[in-house]
């Protein structure tokens, strides 16, 4: 009889539970996963898209979220940044700080009076 | 060359490959070793094969993670301990009580087979009490021969858990079994 203590195989303990577990008719049970590796192997290509499906709505809206945080970052920096643009030049008259190039470099939407105006030489 | 004579890795391959022959070949090969070890730990026989079937076909699913250069079994029965773990754990495994020597034999008749399936009965009792790590240590070594290594491999747990875990299921076993004489001339 083997030790408890000795880590070689117990041949006699292996042979019994072996007996008690063995189901039998290992050929039939091989048959019939085969049958079920055929059918997992047959399934059409198509079955990537049912593997995606599931995925495709919350990653539509991952997107989406995405776009828009990046869309307000883009928009709070550009807002940012021009709001240390110079407010005119101290030095001109009313007049001159209506010059076409005021037009180009403001933060405000032009007056179309002042666009008229510009354009018709005032 | 036969399919029936190349090695486990090369059929593993070739089955990843899409050859049906050579995953019938494997799943040939190591159904006796994925049933007795699912059974290990799932008392009911069509919840064990169950088990064994789940671990082959997500073999089959995953055969292309399978590095060919390491020994297949260990890889494969990895698997099938994990289906059958799940399994165990999803379904409320039914308490089993010790089946008491003079009951069995009262039921079983004077016959020597009925003995012996007696001696079986009580035998798988005493695993399905055994905890579940301990179960599956001690069938992978003494029944299917694999080393503490490898056993480590499969149950991922580090080598000296196996040889605890060895010990402590043969002497749960070697108790169970002890009122059953002759127990260890079952075969």
């Amino acid at each position: 009889m083997t030790s408890p203590f000795d880590h070689r195989p117990d041949h006699e303990l292996g042979d019994a539970l072996r007996a008690a577990l063995d189901a039998g008719d290992d050929h039939a049970f091989a048959a019939q996963v085969s049958g079920a590796a055929r059918e997992l192997l047959a399934e059409p290509q198509g079955s990537w898209w049912s593997v995606l499906e599931p995925w495709a709505r919350p990653g539509m809206m991952a997107a989406l979220v995405l776009i828009a945080a990046m869309s307000a970052w883009l928009g709070a920096r550009v807002a940012g940044g021009n709001g240390a643009s110079p407010l005119g030049d101290p030095l001109l008259t009313a007049d001159e700080q209506l010059g076409v190039p005021m037009l180009f470099v403001s933060d405000d939407v032009p007056d179309v009076d002042i666009i008229l105006g510009t354009a018709l030489g005032r | 060359m036969r399919t029936s004579d190349r090695q486990d890795g090369e059929l593993a391959v070739l089955a990843a490959a899409g050859d049906r022959d050579a995953f019938g070949t494997l799943v040939e090969r190591y159904a006796g070793q994925a049933r007795r070890l699912a059974r290990s730990i799932l008392w009911d026989p069509d919840d064990a094969d169950d088990a064994a079937q789940d671990g082959f076909l997500s073999a089959l699913r995953h055969l292309g993670r399978y590095d060919p250069a390491r020994p297949f079994g260990p890889w494969l029965l990895r698997i099938v301990a994990n289906a059958a773990s799940d399994r165990r754990r999803r379904r409320k495994v039914r308490e089993t009580a010790p089946l008491a020597p003079d009951l069995a034999a009262a039921e079983a008749g004077p016959s020597v087979e009925a003995e012996r399936s007696a001696i079986r009965e009580a035998l798988r009792t005493a695993v399905a009490r055994l905890p579940e790590r301990q179960a599956m240590a001690v069938v992978l070594f003494d029944v299917e021969g694999y080393g503490h290594r490898e056993i480590a491999e499969i149950l991922g747990v580090p080598e000296g858990t196996v040889r605890s875990d060895v010990f402590h299921a043969r002497r749960t076993l070697r108790e169970a079994m002890a009122p059953w004489q002759g127990w260890r001339e079952d075969r």
